[in-house]
């Protein structure tokens, strides 16, 4: 609880420093803008669409796969603190909760939904 | 930390969880040419769970905390496997995912109708919504996809009731265990103290569960969603959902409600009375056979609603026996739609069945004969069982509305039958009769007429779960 | 009035702020975003309030996964031009009253309640999985069973498409 404004003290240190580097840049760096630097940096390509085009289906696949793993290790994570205290018990039930899931990810990988083409 | 009893108490709800992660890798090295492995393999999982379930019929006790097991439980367990198995045979050549996502519903209803907290309650709830939506969703036309995304806002919104619901028994009694709050309400005067938070949330759970079973002010999904959907899925939720909705019905209204049984009594009885004439006259103006048997599953719902606002033991083993009854014929009425076709659902389809599908048309007149309540068949003995219940607790005129109920009910069932033996065939219907549905034709056409005709050894079986 | 409390209201004041976003920016791209706010200064506000596990969930799950999902939907959606729906209709006016029917509800709850702050000792992860593998237990095999349902649905539906 006491310890919690060290924890204040960081990250206000952190959104400084964030902000600092742009702040900075603004006041600090040349401006002579022309249409090429202007142009959103596409990693050396040139943009050849507007940007927000309709996306494939499979990248919802891949973001709905990510979201229950996540939801699986938050889950497993009040788990693992116990592990030590109550070992073969805690084994056998951690066990069985990644049993079931790793079935799922067995059958995800069977059906190519990890596959990218 | 001993959970080797627990652990002996669910016995068949274990086997059916390792069963669904099995169906899966069946459905895994299932090749196109072994697919009908995986509808198989859920039979079997279905069949050894049913037979788990009867050898610990007895075998009552709390386990986690989270179920109570009992021989009512266990009852409510059978009907649930009874729809599963006959949907399973109605799905028969459908992708393998839908057999995993009926194990799972499964599994879901079956802790459902255990639920003694509201953790296991509200996890086995969406296990079996995100199932049951799974399997529509799984039909690859438009209208499967447009009764899925109907289904799942309705379900979601549903769902939401339930959880408000329940936090707010949280905030008064602060535990999600129903028999600590059973105590509470019967010791302390917290009830008196904050009625008004203690009747919200019953409203809003029922209103949850209400959804679910779909009576009255919340049964308008019910036949878009059952003409959008696969007919063996229509079957479950029509079914499995309903048995499991009562299931926890029970344990929700005497242990949570116990002490407070004016409040429900009523309530359910005028709802199950609403239910069952809307339900009725609503089904009577139907041309698609889907819509009719949506609208009549709205109808029974109401029947066992009643039956539930009396609340007697018997009126509750009356109520499951109609249920099992139920499940058998709407079963059967909706592997006879699946036979004529999916897209085929419009009576128009069903004129002069007679001539060219003499076995669907004769199986037709069975169920629809059954759900109008006619004898000698098992929708009979049901209806009087439950009907003489509602006379033997006083009710004379609840008895007479449901009667003049039934009879209007035989109007819209018997108008199919009437198309396939009265009319001249108006449409070359192509019917498929792979020995799948032949099978639950078998199942449904016996079983009615077996139940119909000597219905004591199920009903003594069923009592037997209050005196044993 | 010491350091805590002005970092609670600071942080409930930008937790308003993202859900007005999410709510009045015209483009949903930015709505997205507002609710990466508001998710944020929840976690901060679940941390004040010293629990420390569900600000971990609140961060990883909620700002990690489910803000990217929003916005995979407004992509798939494809809003080239932004929408406006800024008529006072019947939808604003029902989202008004159900929003004070919320907000009175709410006070009367706690003035009839008397919510006490929970002690902190219940809500630290090591009690949450100590909960998780004892009296629990049950509800965390069966969560098991829920996402497994979600993933297989997911696939099975997705492959759906692509076979087409």
């Amino acid at each position: 609880m006491d310890e919690l404004w060290k924890l204040g003290i960081m990250l206000l240190i952190a959104v400084i420093l964030g902000y600092a580097g742009v702040v900075l840049s603004i006041i600090l760096g040349p401006k002579r803008p022309n249409k090429e630097k202007l142009e959103p940096y596409e990693s050396g390509v040139r943009p050849g669409k507007w940007p927000r085009g309709r996306l494939a289906v499979k990248y919802f696949l891949v973001a709905v796969i990510f979201l229950i793993f996540d939801v699986e290790a938050i889950l497993l994570f009040p788990w693992a603190l116990h592990v030590n205290d109550l070992r073969i018990i805690a084994a056998f039930e951690g066990g069985f909760f990644i049993l079931v899931l790793l079935v799922g990810y067995v059958y995800a990988w069977a059906k190519g939904a990890i596959k990218w083409l | 930390m001993n959970f080797v009893k627990d652990i002996y108490l669910i016995q068949p709800e274990l086997v059916l969880s390792i069963g669904v992660l099995v169906s899966l890798l069946v459905d895994i090295v299932s090749t196109k040419s072994t697919k009908f492995l995986v509808p198989i393999f859920s039979l079997i999982a279905l069949s050894i769970t049913a037979f788990f379930v009867l050898t610990n019929f007895y075998n009552e006790g709390e386990a986690f905390k989270m179920l109570s097991i009992t021989s009512l439980s266990r009852a409510f367990d059978i009907a649930i496997l009874l729809g599963a198995a006959i949907t399973t045979l109605l799905a028969w050549d459908r992708e393998g995912e839908h057999h995993f996502l009926v194990l799972s519903a499964t599994l879901g209803a079956m802790v459902l109708v255990k639920s003694i907290s509201f953790i296991s309650f509200i996890l086995s709830l969406e296990l079996f919504s995100f199932a049951v939506i799974g399997q529509i969703a799984l039909s690859k036309d438009l209208a499967g996809t447009g009764a899925a995304l109907k289904f799942f806002i309705l379900s979601v919104i549903a769902s939401s009731f339930i959880i408000l619901g329940a936090a707010l028994l949280y905030g008064i009694f602060g535990t999600f265990y129903f028999p600590k709050i059973f105590l509470e309400t019967s010791f302390k005067p917290i009830f008196q103290a904050k009625p008004l938070f203690f009747i919200i949330s019953f409203i809003l759970i029922f209103v949850g569960l209400a959804f679910k079973i779909s009576a009255v002010p919340f049964h308008f999904w019910t036949p878009d969603v059952f003409r959008g959907a696969h007919s063996s899925v229509a079957g479950f939720i029509a079914t499995v959902s309903k048995a499991s909705a009562f299931g926890f019905l029970v344990n929700f209204l005497y242990i949570i409600f116990g002490n407070v049984p004016y409040l429900w009594g009523e309530i359910l009885i005028w709802l199950g009375a609403i239910t069952m004439l809307v339900g009725n006259l609503a089904a009577l103006g139907e041309n698609d056979i889907k819509r009719m048997l949506g609208y009549s599953t709205i109808a029974h719902a109401g029947y066992i609603l009643v039956a539930f606002g009396i609340g007697t033991d018997t009126s509750i083993g009356a109520a499951i026996f109609y249920l099992i009854v139920y499940t058998l014929m709407t079963l059967g009425a909706f592997a006879v739609v699946n036979s004529i076709g999916e897209n085929n659902s419009s009576l128009e389809n069903y004129k002069g069945l007679s001539k060219n599908n003499g076995i669907q048309a004769f199986l037709l007149l069975i169920f629809m004969v059954s759900l109008a309540g006619i004898p000698p068949t098992a929708g009979f003995v049901g209806k009087f069982y439950l009907f003489s219940e509602v006379i033997k607790s006083g009710e004379y005129a609840l008895a007479i509305w449901a009667f003049l109920n039934g009879v209007i009910s035989a109007f819209y069932y018997i108008r199919p039958v009437f198309y396939a033996y009265g009319r001249e065939p108006k449409y070359e219907v192509k019917s498929a009769l792979n020995p799948a549905i032949m099978l639950a034709f078998i199942v449904g056409f016996v079983g009615i007429l077996y139940l119909g005709l000597a219905p004591s050894a199920l009903l003594d079986f069923i009592s037997s779960a209050f005196t044993h | 009035m010491n350091l805590l409390d002005i970092l609670t209201y600071v942080f409930a004041l930008t937790a308003i702020l993202g859900a007005f976003t999410v709510v009045m920016h015209p483009n949903p791209l930015y709505s997205a975003l507002g609710l990466l706010l508001n998710f944020f200064s929840l976690a901060v506000l679940y941390m004040l309030l010293k629990s420390p596990l569900l600000s971990l969930i609140q961060i990883i799950v909620y700002s990690g996964g489910i803000v990217v999902f929003f916005l995979f939907v407004v992509m798939l959606l494809n809003l080239r031009s932004p929408q406006s729906d800024r008529d006072f209709s019947f939808k604003g006016i029902f989202a008004l009253i159900f929003f004070l029917l919320l907000a009175i509800f709410s006070i009367f709850g706690i003035i009839t309640f008397n919510l006490q702050p929970l002690q902190p000792a219940y809500m630290s992860a090591k009690v949450i999985g100590k909960y998780m593998l004892t009296d629990g237990l049950f509800a965390f095999e069966l969560s098991s069973f829920v996402l497994l349902v979600a993933i297989i649905a997911a696939v099975a539906l997705v492959k759906k498409e692509e076979s087409k």
